[in-house]
């Protein structure tokens, strides 16, 4: 029905930044939720995180 | 209906009005896109119902009119596809709660069909483009505040500083990301008329080929200016509210860089633009 330009640029050049921030709002949120399920009704006293060795160390109160 | 018209109402729905999007035009059997200006070449049918688009039509008496020209659901699909493709067809609202709007979604989503309809373009001067990248990051902003009440729930930090770093994630991802795709649309504008297309969460500038000069210089500043941006704010809302802000603002600055990544976007240009350059030595 349509012959598209074949010269036509649509490429969209910016991909990245929202995609990220959601990703990186899951997987906060999803550390976040295993400290509340993890200590419950304690509470959490501090979180650490090892980026290179992918752990996440919970401390309750 | 088949599944091939189903795929095509799914993306909108018969009390919505649809339009051709700002920078096309037509003439005769050609459909000129003046942002890219490319030139797509139409059958006689096609040509006759994306022309009713041009004044704005009723989304039931389009597909009426597609029925008088003998259009099949297929080839419609293939319109309507190839319009979502260039961000073509812009679609305003009818009513907001339509139901038949949601059953045919529902059905597209439980036939596995392809979706049309999510693309969308705007003006690429700053208001155009905050009000684009607000609307894009509408998913965000909702994840970052049921984070936000989690982070409560747990006792980590106090109300005050949760409410200070969720306003600063946000603004910061908003603004930067605004300031990011200006540049480019300040390079692509010095050589070309322009347009901000959206499709979902993707954003970014619809424009002729730059020149080399340009394009690095477009790819280069655009997540530097954004990356530099989120550190000014950080700074900033850091001296209030202590080295949590700091830590925000590194994550954000990592967002823009992860635009150089080589495979879209800026650091596609980029290695695109260091092979021709190879080749050409």
């Amino acid at each position: 029905m349509i012959v598209a330009d074949q010269l036509a640029d649509y490429e969209v050049k910016e991909a990245a930044v929202i995609v990220a921030a959601l990703a990186f709002c899951i997987a906060l949120g999803g550390v976040v939720a295993a400290a509340t399920i993890l200590c419950g009704w304690r509470g959490v006293r501090k979180v650490s995180t090892e980026w290179l060795r992918g752990r996440v160390t919970i401390y309750c109160r | 209906m088949d599944s091939c018209l189903l795929a095509s109402t799914g993306a909108f729905a018969e009390s919505d009005v649809l339009s051709l999007s700002a920078g096309l035009r037509i003439k005769g059997k050609v459909l000129a896109d003046d942002a890219t200006g490319r030139h797509h070449i139409m059958e006689s049918r096609a040509a006759e119902l994306i022309t009713l688009l041009s004044n704005g039509a009723q989304g039931d008496a389009w597909l009426r009119k597609a029925n008088d020209l003998k259009i099949k659901g297929e080839e419609l699909d293939e319109i309507i596809s190839f319009l979502d493709t260039i961000a073509g067809l812009s679609i305003r609202r009818g009513k907001i709660l339509d139901l038949k709007r949601y059953e045919y979604r529902l059905r597209v989503i439980l036939y596995r069909l392809p979706t049309r309809g999510r693309s969308s373009r705007g003006s690429a001067d700053f208001d155009g483009i905050l009000q684009m990248v607000i609307l894009a990051s509408l998913p965000v902003v909702l994840a970052s505040l049921f984070v936000s009440f989690l982070m409560y729930g747990t006792g980590l930090f106090n109300a005050n500083k949760i409410i200070m770093l969720y306003v600063q994630f946000n603004v910061t991802v908003i603004a930067s990301l605004s300031l990011h795709e200006y540049i480019h649309s300040f390079f692509a504008n010095s050589q070309t008329h322009r347009v901000l297309i959206r499709r979902g969460l993707r954003i970014g500038i619809l424009h002729k080929p730059l020149s080399p000069r340009n394009e690095l210089l477009s790819s280069l500043l655009g997540p530097l200016g954004g990356a530099l941006l989120c550190y000014g704010i950080a700074l900033g809302v850091g001296l209030v509210v202590g080295s949590e802000a700091l830590l925000v603002g590194y994550v954000c600055m990592a967002f823009h860089f992860s635009s150089w990544l080589p495979f879209y976007g800026d650091g596609k240009q980029l290695m695109k633009l260091v092979s021709n350059r190879s080749k050409a030595s």
